[in-house]
């Protein structure tokens, strides 16, 4: 018998459960965007890869260059995946220990991070994604990225960095609860932060220059 | 009885189809204010519902229209400028695709839309003769533009346009692009479009994007969009609006 090797991807649970991040981002959003929405990433990422074995670290960082299926849907189901990491409820409202220590030293205190980091977030224009990240000389950088794109994708983002905090801001992300509002779905999104996964992916990875095996960590 | 019923519903409904606006030629500048709605807020339904067009055009457009005049403010060499006019300069300047494409997409947006119970099923006249000349069907067309509608990624728009041969065109362009702007492409002269933006859709169809561009070709005025095209595109002429 034929025994054939290819990779699949799978849609990983939530690490949280779909109401828990209520009233913020209630249910029904969650429950689409997970269950449709990066589904339907995953299904096509599937069709993209077809019988080759690339691991999704490989197809972000390399092959995303070379196929826009890949670059797209690939895309899609990491900065997916590193989204639903980041977020629970019972946030604290802001980082502690090292990552909290490192914020300040390059922003003064917290809440210059986090205005910077909200622009990012609102003024990327149509589709895409905010991104908190640690650059090669081990500095934070705020980017955003247009669609899927991410900050690991080689050739195609200009400095590229190890991400470990992202805000999709895909209108899909939003839309139900807050139409327009996208200002205000910003704003909210820190009440809903699992700042401690955020710390251990910062400390655990970023800062090695390591990039988040997101899927492998939703198992 | 119920043809009696049947025969009154269906005279409403004609009576509604009276009620949108016919389009004018626009030549305003800057500062530019949102246009009116030329029907009620729910005579898209079930196309696109009243509280979809409330968002869209009370606050999507509005931005635009706001976001566009304040850039306008500090640009004297620009106040002159029409819309359309905005929208041809675009093609190296960031802000007038976002604001003036922006504001210039949904004011075509509104025009290109009727009731489903109003809309003819196709178009007729010179501009069924050139989709047939060049897709030999209507039916080709609107598969074709079905499909470039599915399979745009992220925010844009799809278009179809009239190009430099005179040929009708279908391009997608991302976000508040469109094909005037000759932004990475030659200019092309639109006459149809669809808004693909996730609020165009998300508050009805939510994920279902394809559900939503089925309906759109139920939705389609055809008669302006033929104005459209006899008038200005086919003339290489952009659209005064």
């Amino acid at each position: 018998m034929l025994f054939r090797r290819f990779a699949k991807f799978t849609l990983p649970k939530l690490p949280f459960t779909d109401n828990s991040l209520e009233p913020i981002y209630d249910k029904k959003t969650i429950s689409f965007h997970w269950g449709k929405h990066h589904q339907t990433y995953v299904d096509k990422l599937n069709q993209a890869v077809g019988e080759n074995d690339y691991t999704l670290l490989d197809i972000i960082q390399n092959q995303s260059q070379n196929s826009l299926p890949l670059r797209n849907h690939g895309g899609g189901h990491y900065n997916h995946c590193l989204f639903w990491l980041c977020l629970g409820s019972n946030s604290s409202e802001q980082p502690s220990g090292k990552l909290l220590a490192h914020i300040q030293k390059q922003w003064g205190d917290f809440s210059k991070f986090k205005n910077e980091f909200n622009q990012a977030a609102i003024n990327t224009f149509g589709s895409g994604w905010a991104w908190l990240s640690v650059n090669p000389e081990g500095k934070l950088v705020i980017s955003s990225s247009q669609n899927q794109d991410n900050p690991l994708m080689k050739g195609i983002f200009k400095a590229n960095a190890v991400p470990f905090f992202t805000i999709d801001v895909w209108e899909h992300a939003y839309y139900l609860q807050y139409q327009n509002k996208r200002p205000e779905f910003v704003d909210k999104f820190w009440k809903v932060v699992n700042w401690k996964q955020v710390e251990d992916m910062y400390e655990k990875y970023a800062l090695q220059q390591r990039p988040v095996p997101v899927d492998k960590i939703l198992g | 009885m119920l043809f009696i019923i049947l025969q009154l519903l269906q005279i409403s409904a004609l009576e509604d189809c009276e009620s949108k606006s016919p389009f004018t030629e626009t030549f305003d500048t800057y500062e530019f204010k949102l246009m009116i709605m030329p029907y009620s807020y729910s005579f898209l339904e079930p196309f696109i519902t009243s509280t979809i067009i409330y968002a869209h055009h009370d606050h999507h457009h509005q931005t635009y229209i706001d976001k566009l005049n304040t850039y306008l403010e500090g640009m004297p060499d620009l106040q002159s400028l029409t819309l359309a006019d905005l929208n041809l300069m675009a093609k190296d300047d960031t802000t007038l695709q976002k604001h003036a494409g922006g504001a210039y997409n949904h004011n075509l947006y509104w025009y290109f839309l009727t009731s489903p119970l109003c809309a003819k099923a196709g178009p007729e006249g010179p501009l069924l003769d050139k989709i047939v000349e060049q897709w030999e069907s209507y039916d080709n067309f609107k598969n074709e533009l079905t499909t470039k509608m599915k399979d745009l990624f992220g925010s844009g728009w799809v278009w179809a346009c009239v190009n430099e041969e005179g040929d009708i065109e279908m391009r997608s362009t991302a976000n508040q692009i469109n094909p005037l702007m000759q932004v990475d492409s030659s200019i092309c002269y639109p006459f149809l479009g669809n808004d693909i933006w996730e609020h165009a859709y998300y508050l009805k169809y939510m994920w279902d994007r394809e559900a939503y561009i089925n309906s759109y070709f139920t939705a389609i005025d055809w008669d302006q969009v033929e104005f459209f095209y006899n008038e200005y595109a086919s003339q290489f002429r952009s659209i005064p609006i």
